[in-house]
């Protein structure tokens, strides 16, 4: 306490809390002598200091919070901090979790944080109880879903608690001290204030301080807590620890060892949430870094995790490096199109480009990651590449046209072919990767304006059939079965999932190559109840019904794991043969639709994928128009599609880039990216997602929705649609409303 | 990976010391001991691969593990490893001398290894062998109580002549791991 300062108010602030200090000795050693009275005693010294505090004694909750803020305040003055949004997500989310431990029935305990009281379930760390109670903890390594080590300091503040039959109070830190019943923790004495103060200037001794070449500065936590808690100059004047700097791990992590605080985190998270273990801390004391085995490539396909969890600017992005600083970003609360999964994510843009994505806290989906191809694998959006006019082909080649000049071609044919060989010489495809809404319009021109059900979007046939558990009850199972693909790849955040139930709850997780593997019935077997299996859509037909069969019989869980953003939005929207908006069949809801539309639907069956393109060969389809697909390339049997291609006399493609299928088109429109246009995405468990528009789209390029709208009142239909908004609004009447916004 | 150097008798002593423990993970030290063992007297990356690999660990954290703890070899060593003493008890009897001589009459620093490959030198923490000052460990077998260079002198030539020298003590009989370097 003998700290010399310049500033008088300080010193006599120290001198209070030096007298606080001395009663609160004295208050323990009585309770040394008589445990029995211990808590009464402490309650009534509180209540003193309370008194002389205040002047009042008879405070209310609220009012007990103001009379710490005073003390503190008569402390050390200082402002509210304002939160970095990192932290009031760490917040939210211990929130979240703490909820749901009370709804479970987990104990709850009293603890009381600067003088505010609040109920925590048992297991709850102080630094959580302090986030509770609204306290201002500074922080580096704890992080609320992964486990506590202890490893910055940082977060040390007073813990007043009963233990070994004595109340004592120490210095601690917070992250790695379970709460107890009548905990009191204070965060803002001089004392605390003092020993963060002094961890600062450990932690930046060997930090370079070079924040403005920093890709982290400005949303960097070292920065911030450095700015609120740490020391203005440091006593260390010897040389630093040097390292080279920017030393790439993967394509897409670079590591700058210099500024590493080895708060742990990231090795954390490949330990516990990626569960592949390729980060570790390398040798120890003052060497140890951060590095991947022998410095091979940080391959996991999540590493990208890692970036956004650094606190610091060691672990930064390569896509992102120098592309921006986060006050000039904009930011766009999406989802990721990149797997059917529907991560929550920030699309992030700096003068029209594409600069970064983050993942956003969904608790029901992905927690707050993403993996590498969600956050890495969207840049298409900036490529130069991109279609940026329409494009017509005169002779073989393609000459760019207006909107004007394609659209009035497409109308014109379709017009014709209508007009020479009927509705059904026309044939529309589908996509799984644009949106409900656009699905929806195409689903629209095929059956109400041109009168055919020729429309489909299946690559390769598979049923559909619900997932049987949502991706977050995935981690209550015991027993995970996945067959047949490589679930850290094909379905990154249902292996997160998968992988948090090995972890966490022992969950036996099989992995086998076919469902007619023994491994798979034993372990379904032995499941029962709790088991679940995950069958990727790339299973034969009669295998994915034998997988299903096999479940009924012994009553695990059947989940069929569709691949594309989409993949459940293009059917429920309409474009399949057989159903009609919402997945209705003709039966179900043709009244429906016909009334919405002011139509009636056309009657004969519609053509399924593989039938679309042999009537194409054959002749009997002249027209194709594919919307956001590349057939030629991913029809299971692209021979077909290819020959078709061929075959058919007239070829629209709405496209971004182009394609081998959009090759063989007479017609490109370019189409906007996901980043480009609003919409809903309905994700593998059925769940309505909207993504939002974050840029314009490149060029001349418009949303599908848009173009569709536009053909539709060329073929002399109205179609009043200002925003895709218009366009969930009308699809959403074409089936009953409870079923438009449920979550499957 | 190349080509695996744990023969059967290597994987029989490994599962031996995996039985010992709860989990795979725990016998982590003792294998990296056999693998140093294997591998030469220094854990090159394919061989902490094997161990990782084998034990079914992340690679990454076999590599933290074995650059944790200083007497895992990470460079190559010479045929004989010796690992001199310096701290309080063997100070006080020179050790710093005795290390000086060393360098000198092997040509080469502390923590080198001779051109010739046979002998590297190191600096060593406390061996527990504090009762008899100046304490020398040579590829995991202890020389304690060596206070002349003269003793210093007849150490090397055996060890270069190939022979163990006869400077054994009670202290001799030391834990499983330590006396993988007395089969060699």
């Amino acid at each position: 306490m003998a700290r010399k300062d310049k500033n008088q108010d300080a010193q006599q602030q120290q001198q209070q809390a030096a007298a606080q200090d001395k009663t609160e000795l004295r208050g323990a050693q009585t309770n040394v002598q008589d445990p029995a009275k211990a808590p009464q005693a402490s309650e009534e010294q509180q209540a003193a200091q309370q008194k002389i505090a205040e002047g009042s004694a008879s405070a209310t909750q609220g009012q007990a919070k103001q009379v710490t803020k005073g003390e503190s305040a008569s402390d050390a003055p200082r402002a509210e901090r304002d939160r970095a949004p990192l932290e009031k997500q760490d917040a939210k989310t211990v929130e979240s979790q703490h909820e749901a431990a009370e709804a479970a029935g987990a104990k709850m305990l009293k603890v009381t944080v600067d003088g505010v009281e609040v109920e925590v379930p048992e297991g709850t760390l102080a630094i959580e109880a302090c986030f509770r109670a609204g306290a201002d903890v500074p922080y580096f390594c704890y992080h609320p879903r992964l486990t506590s080590v202890g490893a910055c300091r940082m977060c040390l503040v007073n813990i007043e608690l009963d233990m070994f039959g004595s109340r004592a109070s120490r210095i601690l830190t917070c992250c790695t001290v379970p709460v107890t019943d009548g905990m009191a923790i204070k965060t803002a004495t001089p004392e605390v204030k003092k020993a963060q103060n002094g961890m600062l200037e450990f932690l930046l001794a060997n930090h370079p301080l070079d924040c403005p070449i920093c890709d982290r500065g400005g949303e960097c936590p070292l920065q911030n807590m450095t700015i609120a808690y740490g020391p203005p100059t440091s006593r260390y004047l010897e040389e630093k620890r040097h390292f080279p700097k920017a030393m790439p791990l993967s394509d897409y992590v670079v590591l700058d060892r210099e500024r590493c605080i080895q708060c742990m985190r990231c090795t954390r998270f490949c330990e516990e949430i990626s569960g592949d273990g390729q980060l570790a801390i390398i040798n120890r004391g003052s060497s140890a870094e951060i590095g991947t085995f022998f410095g091979h490539d940080f391959s996991s396909n999540f590493s990208g995790n890692t970036i956004e969890i650094c606190p610091v600017g060691a672990l930064t992005s390569r896509t992102y490096r120098f592309a921006g600083r986060p006050w000039e970003i904009k930011n766009t609360d999406s989802v990721c199109a990149a797997c059917g999964n529907g991560c929550n994510i920030a699309v992030q843009t700096r003068l029209g480009d594409l600069v970064r994505i983050n993942g956003r806290t969904n608790e029901a989906i992905n927690e707050e990651w993403t993996c590498d191809r969600g956050k890495f694998g969207q840049y298409y959006v900036n490529d130069a590449n991109r279609l940026t006019t329409p494009l017509i082909k005169v002779d073989g080649e393609f000459r760019p046209a207006s909107w004007d000049e394609a659209l009035r071609l497409i109308a014109d044919r379709i017009t014709g072919f209508k007009a020479e060989s009927g509705p059904d010489s026309i044939a529309a495809i589908g996509s799984t990767v644009c949106t409900v809404e656009e699905n929806y319009l195409l689903g629209k021109l095929m059956r109400g304006l041109i009168g055919t059900n020729n429309i489909d979007h299946q690559m390769r046939p598979y049923p559909f059939v619900p997932m049987q558990t949502s991706i977050a009850q995935i981690e209550t199972f015991q027993t995970i079965v996945s067959v047949g693909m490589r679930l850290d790849i094909d379905q990154p955040i249902v292996y997160l999932r998968v992988y948090k139930a090995v972890r966490k709850n022992n969950a036996n997780w099989v992995r086998a190559e076919s469902v007619a593997d023994a491994a798979v019935a034993e372990a379904l077997t032995k499941g029962g109840a709790g088991a679940v299996l995950l069958v990727p859509h790339t299973l034969e037909p009669a295998e994915i019904e034998r997988a299903q069969a096999l479940c009924e019989a012994t009553g695990a869980k059947f989940n069929l794991l569709l691949p594309d953003c989409n993949s459940w939005g293009a059917p429920r929207a309409g474009a399949s043969p057989d159903l009609l908006p919402g997945m209705k069949t003709f039966d179900e809801g043709r009244a429906q639709v016909e009334k919405a539309w002011g139509v009636s639907l056309p009657t004969a069956p519609g053509r399924a994928m593989g039938n679309i393109f042999g009537a194409c060969v054959g002749g009997a389809v002249r027209m194709l128009y594919i919307m956001g697909a590349n057939p030629a390339a991913d029809y299971v049997n692209a021979d077909l599609a290819k020959r078709a291609l061929e075959a058919a006399e007239f070829v629209v493609v709405q496209e971004l880039f182009l394609t081998e299928t959009a090759k063989a088109a007479d017609v490109v429109l370019p189409a906007a990216s996901f980043a480009e246009r609003d919409g809903t995405l309905v994700n593998i468990e059925g769940r309505e997602q909207k993504i939002r528009q974050a840029l314009n789209p490149r060029g001349d390029s418009r949303p599908d929705w848009r173009i569709l709208a536009d053909l539709m009142g060329r073929l002399g239909a109205p179609a009043p649609y200002f925003s895709a908004r218009d366009v969930y609004r009308e699809y959403s009447r074409t089936i009953p409303k409870a079923e438009a916004l449920v979550a499957a | 990976m190349t080509v695996s150097r744990f023969d059967d008798a290597t994987k029989a002593r490994i599962d031996e010391l995996v039985a010992r423990y709860p989990n795979r993970k725990a016998a982590l030290l003792p294998a990296l001991w056999v693998a140093q063992e294997v591998y030469g007297g220094w854990l090159p990356e394919e061989a902490q691969a094997e161990v990782a690999d084998y034990l079914g660990l992340p690679r990454a954290e076999v590599e933290g593990v074995a650059t944790f703890y200083t007497m895992y070899n990470k460079k190559p060593v010479g045929k004989h490893h010796i690992e001199i003493c310096h701290n309080v008890s063997c100070q006080v009897f020179g050790a710093d001398d005795l290390i000086h001589y060393c360098e000198k009459k092997l040509g080469i620093s502390a923590g080198e290894t001779t051109p010739d490959g046979m002998f590297t030198l190191n600096r060593a923490e406390c061996l527990g062998a504090c009762c008899n000052p100046v304490a020398i460990q040579v590829g995991g077998k202890y020389y304690e109580d060596i206070k002349t260079e003269a003793q210093i002198d007849a150490l090397i030539d055996k060890l270069r002549a190939g022979e163990r020298p006869a400077f054994d003590t009670p202290q001799g009989k030391l834990p499983e791991a330590r006396t993988f370097g007395r089969n060699r």
